[in-house]
C-alpha cells in the first residue's frame, strides 16, 4: 500500500506506519511530499501514480473525487459507528454536498485569537470584543511602546496562511464570503475586513515583512515581540512551551473579536485512492490512522493530541482525561470549546474551483494590502475570477 | 620568418582537417554504438519537449479532461498581459544583475584561490559550500537570516551597534527582490569560481613570466593574457548562468513565494502558478516556452560576441573545431581596451609559447 502525506512531523508519521505494520502484519510505503503538498499531489495523481491513502485538506475532497482520483467511504464496514463517534460539524466538513463521507479525519483545527498576556498586563488592557476595539488597542500598544508591531498572523501566499487568517476574520465579522450555490457575497463586512487589513499594514501594526515570514509566522510570535495573533489553535502549544518560546505560560487564547465572534474551523482528512490495491487492507490503514485500530485504540489521533496538541473530531479522544489535562497546560479549554461552538465551516471549499480562486485571491489581497488599487477594484477582480473559474467547472 | 611559420601552421591544420573529414565519412560504427544512448536521451528530453509544445497549443483542463486545440491562442493571450510583462521585466533584471555580479565575483574568487598562500586548500573547499547546498535549503536559511523579528543579520548589526532597531529586510518589494538576487549570487558564484579556477590552473605560467619580464603590470596581464585565456570558459559560464538565472525558482519559492504581493513574481513563478496552482498546464507551458526564446537568443549572442572569428570560419567551411586559442589568436582577439601595440617579440609567436 502506498500512502502520501505533507511535511508535518514526518518522523512521527513514519513511526505510526511502523506501528500499523506490526499490528496488522502489513506492508505500507510512506512517501513524504515536501513543499506545496496539494499541487504536487495533484500532479502525481494526474500522472497516474498509484496512491492508496493520502492526506488532504477539505477543499480537495470534492475536487479529487470528481477528477476520479479518490472515492467516498460509503459501504465500508462500521462507517455509521465511526460517524456517530465524531462531532457533527466535522462529519459535515468531511462530507460531499451530495452526501457520502470523503475521508477519515487526520485532525481538526480552528483559527484562534491568541494574546501575549505580558503585553496586556503592561498596557492594562482586556482583550478586545470588536475589531475596531482591536485596532484602537494596537495603536495604544504601539504608542506606549509596549509592542512595535502589536499584531501578527500568517499572511504568506500559502494554503494554510493568508486565506485561513482572512476567512477566520471574515466569519468573525459576519461576512458570508460565498452564499448559496457558492456565489460570491462580497458585502460590507467582507470589504470592512479587507480595509482593516490594509490599515493594519499601513499603520505598521504588523511587521512589514509579514508576507515573506517563514513557518506561518509562528516563530515570530514566539519571540514575545507581538501582542495578538490569529493562529491555528494547536500552535498555542508552541507558544507555551519553554523550549520553543520566549512567552511560555503567557500565551492565552480568547474568543475572536467581531460581530459574530465566530472563526474558521477545518478538518484535514485521509482520503482513499479511487483504485485501492485492496479495499479492506486500505480501509484498515485508514481506520488505524483516521480512527480506531482493531485493538480498540486511537493510536494516531491520541498521539497527535498529546504530543502536538492537534484536535480530533473523536469525542472519546477529546474527552479522554489525559488529553484534557495535556491541552489544559497550554490552552484555556473552556474558551476553546466556546470558540468551537460558534465556529464556521468553509462550505465553499467543496466547490471544485475554490482552490484556484483562493490562490488568486491571496496574491491580489497581498497587493491590495500593500496599497495597490481600491477596495472596489479588488472586489471586482475577485468577483470576475470567481465567475471565470466557476465557468471552467460546470456542474 | 613569422609568415613562414604561420603558413606552416595553416597547412598542418588543413591537413589535419582533411584527415578528420575522411575519417568522419568512413566511420559510422561509433554512431551505431551511440544510438541507444541517443534514443534514451530523446525519450527523456525530446518526448516531454514535444509533448509540452503540443500542450501549449491546447486549452486543457486535467480535472475535467477537456482538450481543445487553440493554436497559438495561449501565446497571444499571455503576451499582452500586464502580469506577464511585469514578470518579464523582473526576470530580465534578475538575470542581468545575477549574471554580471556572479561573474565578477566568481572570477575574483578564482583569482584569489589561484594564488599561493597558506590554507589555500581549505579555502578552496570552504568556498564551494554555498554551491553544494540545495537552493531550497539556501532559501530557508536566508529567510531566517533576513527575518525582521529574530533574524541573525539584525542580531549581528544590533550587537555591533550599526543599527538601533531591527530592519525588515524582506518587507519591501524592491529590497526583497534584490536580496533574493544577492542570495542567488552567493549560491551560484562558487560554480563560476570553480570553472574559472580550473582554467587558470591549465594556463601556462610562462605567458605571465614573459609578460612580467617585459614589464607588464598585474592589470595589463589580467586583461591581455588571463581574460583572453578564459574566454571559452567565460562563454560557457555566461550561457549556463544566464539560463539558470532566467529559470531560477527555488529561492523565490522558499524566500518570498513571489511576494510581497507580486513584487518578486518572475517568469518561472508565474509559469508555476499557472501550471500547478491553476492547473492550466497549457498556458503554463506557453509561458515557459516564451522563456526559452530569450535563453536561446542570449546563447547565440554570447557565442557571436565571444567567438566572431570562429563563426566566420564556420561560414567559410573551415570546420570550426573549438580549440584553446593560440597566443597569436589570443593576441588578435584581445579586447579593445588593450589594443595598443604589444612588445615587438609578442607579434611574432615563438614555438615555445604555442600550445
Amino acid at each position: 500500500m502506498h500512502f502520501i502525506g505533507w511535511q508535518y512531523n514526518p518522523q512521527i508519521v513514519s513511526e505510526n506506519v511502523d506501528t500499523f505494520k506490526k499490528l496488522y502484519d502489513e506492508n505500507v510505503e510512506y512517501e513524504l511530499v515536501p513543499g506545496e503538498y496539494h499541487a504536487i499531489a495533484e500532479t502525481k495523481l494526474m500522472a497516474g501514480q498509484h496512491i492508496d491513502m493520502m492526506y488532504s485538506e477539505e477543499d480537495r475532497i470534492v475536487r479529487w473525487k470528481k477528477a476520479g482520483w479518490t472515492r467516498t467511504l460509503d459501504g465500508l464496514p462500521g462507517l455509521d459507528a465511526i460517524k456517530a463517534s465524531m462531532y457533527p460539524v466535522n462529519v459535515k466538513d468531511m462530507s460531499l454536498p451530495t452526501g457520502g463521507l470523503g475521508g477519515l479525519p487526520y485532525y481538526t483545527g480552528f483559527n484562534s485569537f491568541v494574546a501575549n498576556e505580558k503585553h496586556l498586563d503592561a498596557a492594562k488592557l482586556q482583550p478586545p470584543s470588536t475589531w475596531e476595539e482591536f485596532l484602537d488597542q494596537c495603536r495604544k500598544l504601539k504608542r506606549d511602546k509596549v509592542a512595535e508591531f502589536p499584531y501578527i498572523s500568517a499572511w504568506g501566499r500559502q494554503w494554510a496562511s493568508l486565506s485561513w487568517s482572512l476567512f477566520a476574520i471574515w466569519y468573525s465579522e459576519g461576512a458570508k464570503v460565498f452564499g448559496a450555490n457558492f456565489d460570491p457575497v462580497f458585502d460590507e463586512p467582507f470589504k470592512k475586513v479587507l480595509e482593516m487589513h490594509r490599515t493594519i499594514y499601513r499603520e505598521r501594526i504588523i511587521p512589514p515583512d509579514v508576507f515573506t515570514q517563514q513557518g506561518e509566522s509562528v516563530p515570530n510570535f514566539a519571540t514575545g515581540q507581538h501582542t495578538y495573533m490569529v493562529v491555528h489553535d494547536y500552535d498555542q502549544k508552541v507558544f507555551n512551551t519553554p523550549a520553543t518560546s520566549h512567552i511560555a505560560g503567557a500565551a492565552r487564547n480568547f474568543i475572536m473579536p467581531g460581530k459574530t465572534r465566530s472563526t474558521f474551523v477545518w478538518t484535514a482528512v485521509y482520503q482513499m485512492g479511487a483504485k485501492p490495491v485492496d479495499e479492506m487492507r486500505v480501509w484498515n490503514l485508514m481506520q488505524f490512522f483516521g480512527g480506531k485500530a482493531k485493538d480498540g485504540q486511537y493510536h494516531v489521533a491520541r498521539r497527535w493530541a498529546l504530543e502536538f496538541g492537534l484536535g480530533t473530531p473523536y469525542k472519546e479522544v477529546i474527552e479522554d482525561p489525559d488529553v484534557q489535562k495535556s491541552f489544559s497546560v497550554w490552552k484555556d479549554m473552556k474558551i476553546a470549546t466556546q470558540q468551537l461552538e460558534t465556529a464556521t465551516t468553509r462550505d465553499v471549499a467543496k466547490a471544485m474551483w475554490f482552490p484556484e480562486w483562493d490562490w488568486f485571491m491571496m496574491g491580489e489581497v497581498q497587493d491590495y494590502i500593500r496599497g495597490q488599487g481600491s477596495t472596489d477594484e479588488l472586489v471586482d477582480k475577485l468577483q470576475k475570477k470567481a465567475a471565470e473559474v466557476k465557468a471552467l467547472y460546470p456542474e | 620568418m613569422a609568415n613562414t611559420l604561420l603558413d606552416k601552421v595553416s597547412t598542418d591544420a588543413a591537413l589535419e582537417m582533411a584527415v578528420l573529414q575522411r575519417h568522419e565519412r568512413r566511420d559510422w560504427f561509433p554512431f551505431f554504438l551511440s544510438l541507444p544512448a541517443l534514443l534514451v536521451v530523446f525519450l527523456i528530453i525530446g518526448v516531454p519537449l514535444v509533448y509540452s509544445v503540443v500542450l501549449s497549443l491546447h486549452r486543457i483542463n486535467i480535472l475535467t479532461k477537456q482538450w481543445i486545440f487553440v493554436g497559438l491562442d495561449n501565446y497571444l493571450q499571455i503576451l499582452p498581459q500586464a502580469e506577464f510583462i511585469s514578470a518579464l521585466e523582473r526576470t530580465a533584471y534578475f538575470a542581468a544583475i545575477t549574471v554580471a555580479v556572479g561573474l565578477v565575483l566568481g572570477v575574483a574568487m578564482a583569482l584569489v584561490l589561484n594564488m599561493n598562500f597558506p590554507g589555500r586548500g581549505l579555502l578552496r573547499g570552504v568556498v564551494l559550500i554555498p554551491w553544494a547546498m540545495a537552493p531550497v535549503t539556501v532559501g530557508v536559511l536566508w529567510g531566517w537570516i533576513f527575518d525582521g523579528s529574530y533574524g541573525a543579520l539584525n542580531g549581528l548589526l544590533l550587537d555591533l551597534g550599526l543599527i538601533d532597531r531591527p530592519i525588515h529586510w524582506l518587507g519591501d518589494g524592491t529590497a526583497a527582490f534584490n536580496l533574493v538576487a544577492l542570495v542567488y549570487v552567493w549560491n551560484q558564484a562558487p560554480l563560476t569560481a570553480l570553472l574559472v579556477l580550473a582554467n587558470l590552473q591549465s594556463m601556462p605560467e610562462n605567458l605571465h613570466k614573459a609578460a612580467r619580464i617585459d614589464g607588464a603590470g598585474g592589470l595589463r596581464r589580467f586583461f591581455s593574457i588571463t581574460l583572453p585565456w578564459l574566454r571559452p570558459v567565460l562563454l560557457l559560464i555566461l550561457i549556463l548562468t544566464t539560463i539558470n538565472s532566467i529559470m531560477a525558482f527555488d529561492l523565490f519559492w522558499t524566500m518570498t513565494r513571489g511576494g510581497p504581493g507580486s513584487a518578486t513574481t518572475v517568469f518561472s513563478w508565474l509559469g508555476y502558478s499557472y501550471a500547478f496552482q491553476f492547473l492550466r498546464f497549457a498556458e503554463g507551458a506557453a509561458i515557459l516556452y516564451v522563456l526559452t526564446v530569450p535563453c536561446l537568443l542570449l546563447a547565440w549572442a554570447y557565442s557571436r560576441w565571444f567567438f566572431p572569428s570562429v563563426e566566420s570560419q564556420r561560414a567559410a567551411g573551415s570546420g570550426g573545431l573549438l580549440k584553446q586559442p593560440s597566443l597569436r589568436q589570443l593576441w588578435d582577439r584581445r579586447p579593445y581596451w588593450s589594443r595598443k601595440p604589444g612588445p615587438a617579440r609578442w607579434r611574432t609567436p615563438r614555438r615555445s609559447l604555442q600550445r
